[in-house]
């Protein structure tokens, strides 16, 4: 099976110059909730286990034939469900990414499983780019939304939750800068007769 | 007339039951997972420790489930 790169089809000079992903914190911030969910039932089990065991309910469960199966398989189906809900939102984070070329900027935003948006633009259509740094854990660790401006249809790409967005942005701009000034030397090199 | 009863299954088919029917989801969520991670996923060492990782928590869990049916049995 080809791998995005390959399936990006970049033209025969164009290189890829960088990947822009999300901040780590953001992938924490999103499996947090399952993983607290996950602990739950072993946290309830192995620390609370004796004042749930005063209600007559759970006490008659838990002097049921066969709980001890029945809990094994709860933490363990439990467990699995918040297993595959990790993966997915590590998906969501893994494929979702900013790629920078030579030539053009692919962004590329999954959402879901079946959601999937791939923009791209050419360096030079590319107006402005704005960064957004909101709130104290994203001021201390830098990162922040980064929406680039492009000519023509008023179009804006964002990406949020960049490591390092305002590096980012002054790395975008020196690569521009870079291609239009070797575009400058090739155009007035002589031609020959 | 007589009342209409249910049939009621032991505790260790349910169980299995319940597990079977994770087992299909679970194949088919991670036959989801894997696609997108092999077609889309830009480096395949990354691919290849996530999938690692994801399959060794998916089978824990499923010993974890059998391993309880089988103790009902």
């Amino acid at each position: 099976m080809q791998t995005l790169t390959e399936r990006m089809q970049l033209g025969s000079d164009e290189n890829i110059i960088r990947v822009v992903r999300k901040h780590w914190f953001i992938l924490l911030r999103d499996t947090i909730g399952p993983i607290l969910l996950f602990l739950a039932p072993l946290v309830a089990y192995f620390f609370i286990k004796d004042r749930l065991l005063e209600f007559e309910a759970i006490a008659a469960l838990r002097a049921a034939e066969h709980a001890d199966a029945a809990l094994l398989f709860f933490i363990s189906w439990w467990g699995l469900l918040m297993w595959l809900l990790v993966f997915f939102v590590w998906t969501d984070f893994y494929l979702d990414m900013w790629t920078l070329t030579n030539r053009r900027i692919i962004a590329i935003d999954q959402r879901g499983f079946f959601r999937r948006v791939i923009a791209s633009f050419r360096l030079e259509r590319l107006q402005d780019i704005s960064v957004e740094i909101h709130g104290m854990i994203a001021t201390l660790l830098d990162f922040g939304d980064l929406r680039a401006q492009t000519a023509g249809h008023d179009v804006e790409f964002t990406i949020s939750g960049v490591p390092h967005p305002r590096e980012i942005k002054k790395h975008i701009f020196e690569i521009i800068d870079h291609v239009f000034r070797a575009r400058k030397i090739h155009s007035h090199e002589p031609k020959d007769e | 007339m007589r009342a209409l009863t249910l049939p009621t299954l032991p505790f260790s088919q349910i169980l299995l039951l319940i597990l079977l029917a994770t087992l299909c989801g679970a194949t088919v969520y991670s036959a989801f997972l894997l696609y997108h991670w092999l077609a889309f996923g830009e480096r395949r060492a990354v691919v290849a420790r996530a999938t690692a990782l994801y399959l060794a928590g998916v089978l824990i869990a499923f010993l974890g489930m059998a391993t309880a049916v089988l103790q009902t049995f």
